[in-house]
């Protein structure tokens, strides 16, 4: 039996259901083998649901043969962050300490959506402890691995769908943000991952991390995908009392609604650009990004984004107070179960006050209003996603994080929306990624400005070595199947400095 | 030295407060961002927002204005 060649995008994916190239059971049959070869070396998955799977994958092709077609995610293989819960399989968050009943046997609203479009659920994906520790090796946990290079950090905490994603387990999936988790992840593994607006996906059946700042996210190689993602995933439901009431848009539709064309980008220098803690490589990586956004018509204006500093500190702040508060009793209970990151970073929650807490939101609220400043010059922000590539995992340090700036906790803090997006690689072969921001509930702006670059390169579409050796093999059928084009191959070199993040 | 001994004690003061009961190890190793962590708060203390409201995350999610800017559609 001959493997399929492997469609790299949900995009094409969608077309070769189509068409008849491909069927929703030999793709998914296809990834099931990857994941078999390629996981036990990376970590992406806890749990494969292949039987599952398989089942939602004949269904699909059902649906096909008689013109049912429910989305363009109809027959789609995707992967589910361990955060979230689904009726199929356990969720654990990656700890002993959650209640292995945890979500009642029933899917989050976000995964019945997805199921609902018709896409294919492969199983749940490695996140560090309840989105806030690092892996442990000693845990019975996977331990995820960067696939552009083992002995660096994919980030975290969705770090098993980014994963899937680059190393083509998964055409896409569903990741958690509070603190940066979707951006860094997909920033340190070359992918394309979008925090949506506060309330944007609701959260119920979602482990909570800080209840006022999660948010459930799609990630995948393209911005279009993610925007095919969130047409899914997007819009009110009464259960989650944070979810929002303003329609959602049409995403995939906005996201090539016109290019980069007359769209106003924000450089912001203060903080972001200016930073001295920020690697040449990024800033080149980001620069150039944004030239050519300039060169697709876009109009770059350097701007100061007032109190960025204060609003990462501020969601720093809230995160762990929040966290804290739903870990507490367990903590003082049951401390020996949770993994050493997790308990010490929590803990330190205990060095904040109550009025730290309450000034911290009256924090981002002042971040909020200086905001509107910023949005009424421009359209989207660009910054980059980390100070620097993947760190060596030796030397991550997740605690470090909270006394340094960052790009993430600003946007958590103010609710906007946010995407990482791939824009070259370290000359050690890392990915790099830049952020781009938008007003609330502008996903669509965010993503069409992620689609504009995208559709000028193909950093997006490269492939870990690791990966496209396992193709060359697997694949020898088809010697040039999809996800090869334009394999980046790596080089020696260098090594970034320690950068980690959570939730 | 005393002013370590002083982070550590006053660590264990706000971890015993929370009621945690770590070992003398963790609280060591906590404490080292103590003074760090504290200076973020303090820092955020000093910008005068005593009469500003907190940010209501119920409210953030009914608009797409942001403060001060009329209804988006």
């Amino acid at each position: 039996m001959t493997t399929p060649a492997l469609p790299l995008t949900i995009e094409d994916a969608a077309a070769s259901l189509r068409t008849g190239a491909t069927t929703s059971t030999a793709l998914t049959r296809t990834m099931l083998d990857r994941i078999a070869r390629l996981d036990p070396a990376l970590g992406a998955y806890v749990t494969v649901t292949e039987d599952e799977a398989l089942a939602a994958a004949a269904g699909a092709d059902a649906d096909f043969a008689r013109g049912c077609d429910r989305s363009p995610l109809q027959g789609v293989p995707l992967v589910v962050k361990d955060l979230i819960a689904t009726r199929d399989a356990p969720t654990r968050a990656n700890s002993e300490v959650l209640d292995p009943g945890w979500g009642g046997g029933a899917d989050a609203p976000a995964v019945a959506r997805l199921r609902a479009a018709g896409s294919v659920l492969l199983g749940k994906s490695t996140t560090n402890e309840f989105a806030c520790g690092l892996p442990e090796r000693t845990a019975r946990f996977p331990f995820p691995r960067n696939p552009w290079n083992p002995e660096h950090t994919p980030m975290g905490s969705s770090s098993g769908t980014a994963i899937a994603v680059s190393a083509g387990l998964a055409l896409g999936g569903l990741g958690t943000d509070t603190g940066g988790s979707v951006r860094g992840p997909a920033g340190a593994n070359g992918c394309t991952g979008l925090k949506v607006s506060f309330g944007r996906v609701p959260k119920n059946g979602v482990v909570p991390c800080a209840f006022t700042l999660d948010t459930v996210g799609p990630m995948a190689r393209s911005a279009y995908d993610c925007a095919l993602i969130l047409d899914a995933i997007a819009g009110h439901d009464p259960g989650d009392p944070y979810s929002s009431p303003v329609p959602p848009d049409r995403y995939a539709e906005g996201a090539r609604d016109g290019g980069a064309e007359g769209l106003r980008v924000g450089v912001p220098t203060r903080y972001f650009l200016d930073s001295p803690l920020l690697d040449g490589e990024v800033r080149t990586a980001v620069l150039r990004a944004a030239d050519e956004l300039a060169d697709a018509g876009a109009t770059l204006t350097y701007v100061v984004v007032p109190h960025a500093q204060e609003a990462n500190d501020a969601n720093n702040i809230t995160f762990l107070s929040e966290a804290f508060a739903y870990h507490r009793t367990n903590l003082t209970g049951r401390w020996d179960e949770y993994g050493r990151t997790t308990r010490e970073l929590l803990a330190r929650a205990a060095f904040f006050t109550g009025a730290d807490y309450v000034q911290a939101q009256r924090v981002r609220a002042l971040f909020r209003r200086g905001l509107a400043d910023v949005f009424a010059k421009v359209d989207v922000l660009l910054t980059p996603v980390s100070f620097t590539a993947a760190a060596p995992i030796a030397t991550a340090d997740l605690a470090a994080a909270l006394f340094r700036p960052g790009f993430h906790g600003p946007w958590n803090a103010s609710g906007l929306p946010s995407a990482a997006v791939p824009c070259g690689f370290t000359e050690a072969g890392l990915p790099l990624s830049f952020q781009v921001v938008g007003r609330p509930f502008a996903e669509s702006t965010v993503l069409r400005v992620a689609d504009a670059y995208q559709r000028r390169t193909d950093w997006h579409l490269r492939v870990p070595p690791t990966a496209s050796a396992d193709d060359a093999s697997a694949d020898a059928a088809h010697p040039r199947a999809a996800h090869q084009r334009g394999a980046h191959r790596g080089f020696a070199g260098s090594t970034p400095t320690p950068e980690e993040g959570a939730g | 030295m005393d002013d370590t001994n002083t982070a550590v004690d006053e660590a264990e003061s706000a971890l015993r407060a929370a009621g945690l009961s770590l070992s003398e190890d963790e609280i060591v190793r906590l404490a080292t961002g103590y003074r760090a962590l504290r200076a973020k708060a303090d820092a955020l203390s000093a910008l005068e927002l005593r009469d500003d409201p907190p940010i209501d995350p119920v409210a953030m999610t009914r608009t797409a204005a942001l403060p001060g800017e009329s209804a988006r559609p």
